[in-house]
């Protein structure tokens, strides 16, 4: 079967998702072709950078609602992250004055420790009804308080009692539309924050439903399978699904991420599986084009690794080049971490959402 | 300095007897040698690999402890009570090792037959195959 649109674009995660939701509020014809959820779903909670406002109005309108923030979150591993905005569960965990709340079962959160690192006011740890003997999954966790919030509410009401503002583990629901944080605040009368979260993580699931929400509310069509590209004479025609069908556009937006969802294949030289775009890293002058672990790996750890720096590279208008500057497809927009020279320690949420949404609108003109 | 000599006979001894005998007459022993030795290893917890198992295992080691199938989990969101607490590791551990099955076996139950969770996995590791081999081990 063979499908029409205006823009196709390959990956729903932040980038991908700006960029459809550009395009289609543009008036063009819109589908999303995607695989699993990639780093998006990984997110913790901490939106770096700015967003474009009808990106936050696409999201507000699913119940995503991101709060601008002008003080450190608390994440989970001690630090105090800084960002611009965060989804309102997570906007309310001020520091300063927060009492951390544990919840028994539940590890990877030890209120009195974090409380310490986060230089909050004070701790405490409460039991919930039904805790199983093996301990709290976090997604097991946030089911159950979703179900009997009334329980919940009535563990954690002698722990709030003294305080205007409580900090719980990122445990907050499974749904994106931030209800049950709103109900949970208006029933113990003070200001609840979540911490950030880690793998797994809640809030990055909270974003990727809020994302495909705002796709479906737009109208954009979301294809679940990972396509392939067809091409000829430097303009990307269509696009070939595992199942046979075809998906023709007169412009693409590749935002397929980096390695967490196979946007970038390194299993040896660097590869980009959807158009075959060229892919290569230049490091202390030298370029690569294989993914060379020895090299490209920084020792220091926390140090930014060029290995995270490989990707497509592109021109003003984000379509792709070769090493020599040449514009290898001139209907092919890239966003997002598939990019060169992007990785997460230098580009966040922020700049992954502007910089779809731009490849959206190009998109569109082309 | 006798007690290293003494090792190095005992060791010497037994390989001339390993290459002097037992490997030319392994032909004759009809599987024996293979069956002592997954017994020895069975008893570990480890069980050899048929073929079908074998050629899909490098599929099972690109687990990267996302966590994302847990929280796609159908059956980890409705009964708490019988959730495992790193529920992600169903597939982190048997990703990078098919040893201790039967501790797991019992609660891969969900996970061979839900495609909630593989659905969601960004590197394709096919949950239900795998919990399905690492069930089958077990018995």
């Amino acid at each position: 079967m063979r499908i029409e649109f205006d823009v196709a674009v390959l990956g729903a995660g932040i980038a991908g998702s700006a960029a459809a939701l550009a395009a289609a509020h543009s008036g063009a014809r819109v589908a999303v072709i995607t695989g699993p959820p990639g780093a998006t779903a990984m997110f913790s909670g901490a939106w770096r950078g700015g967003c474009p406002d009808a990106l936050r109005a696409a999201l507000a309108g699913t119940g995503y609602v991101l709060r601008a923030v002008d003080a450190p979150l608390p994440h989970p591993c001690g630090q105090r992250i800084h960002c611009a905005a965060a989804a309102a569960s997570h906007a309310g965990a001020r520091l300063a004055e927060a009492h951390v709340v544990g919840i028994a079962g539940l590890t990877g959160f030890h209120a009195g420790s974090l409380a310490r690192q986060w230089r909050a006011h004070s701790h405490a740890t409460v039991q919930l009804e039904q805790t199983p003997a093996a301990g709290w999954a976090p997604v097991s966790l946030a089911a159950f308080i979703e179900r009997a919030s009334h329980s919940v509410v009535t563990a954690l009401a002698a722990a709030a009692a003294d305080f205007s503002t409580i900090i719980l583990p990122a445990v907050l629901g499974v749904r994106h539309d931030g209800a049950l944080h709103a109900e949970l605040q208006t029933a113990l009368g003070c200001t609840i924050g979540e911490a950030l979260g880690t793998p797994p993580s809640l809030p990055g699931w909270r974003l990727h439903n809020a994302l495909r929400a705002a796709l479906a509310a737009a109208q954009v069509q979301v294809i679940e399978a990972r396509a392939g590209g067809c091409s000829a004479n430097g303009r990307a025609h269509e696009l070939e699904l595992p199942n046979g069908d075809v998906v023709r556009a007169r412009s693409f937006v590749l935002a397929t991420g980096k390695y967490a969802a196979g946007g970038i294949d390194a299993n040896g030289a660097f590869r980009e599986p959807a158009f075959g775009c060229p892919v290569w890293v230049d490091h202390l002058g030298e370029t690569f084009d294989v993914a060379d672990s020895l090299m490209l790996t920084d020792p220091a750890r926390t140090e930014d690794q060029p290995l995270l720096r490989a990707g497509v590279h592109v021109d003003a208008r984000q379509r792709p080049v070769n090493r020599g500057g040449d514009v290898v497809y001139q209907n092919v927009f890239v966003a997002g971490s598939i990019r060169a020279g992007w990785s997460a320690a230098t580009h966040g949420s922020g700049a992954a959402a502007q910089d779809g949404w731009n490849a959206g609108l190009e998109a569109v003109r082309a | 300095m006798m007690g290293r000599l003494g090792a190095w006979t005992n060791l010497g001894w037994h390989f001339a007897l390993h290459v002097l005998t037992r490997m030319p007459l392994r032909p004759l022993r009809r599987g024996a040698d293979l069956q002592r030795f997954n017994d020895a290893a069975a008893a570990e917890g480890y069980h050899p690999l048929g073929p079908p198992a074998r050629a899909a295992f490098p599929r099972y080691m690109n687990c990267v402890h996302c966590g994302l199938c847990a929280i796609a989990c159908e059956s980890l969101q409705a009964a708490p009570a019988s959730a495992w607490s790193e529920a992600w590791t169903f597939v982190g551990g048997a990703s990078r090792s098919l040893d201790r099955t039967r501790l797991v076996a019992a609660d891969l139950s969900p996970c061979a037959h839900e495609p909630a969770a593989e659905a969601v996995c960004p590197t394709e590791i096919p949950i239900r195959q795998m919990a399905a081999t690492i069930r089958g081990l077990a018995k």
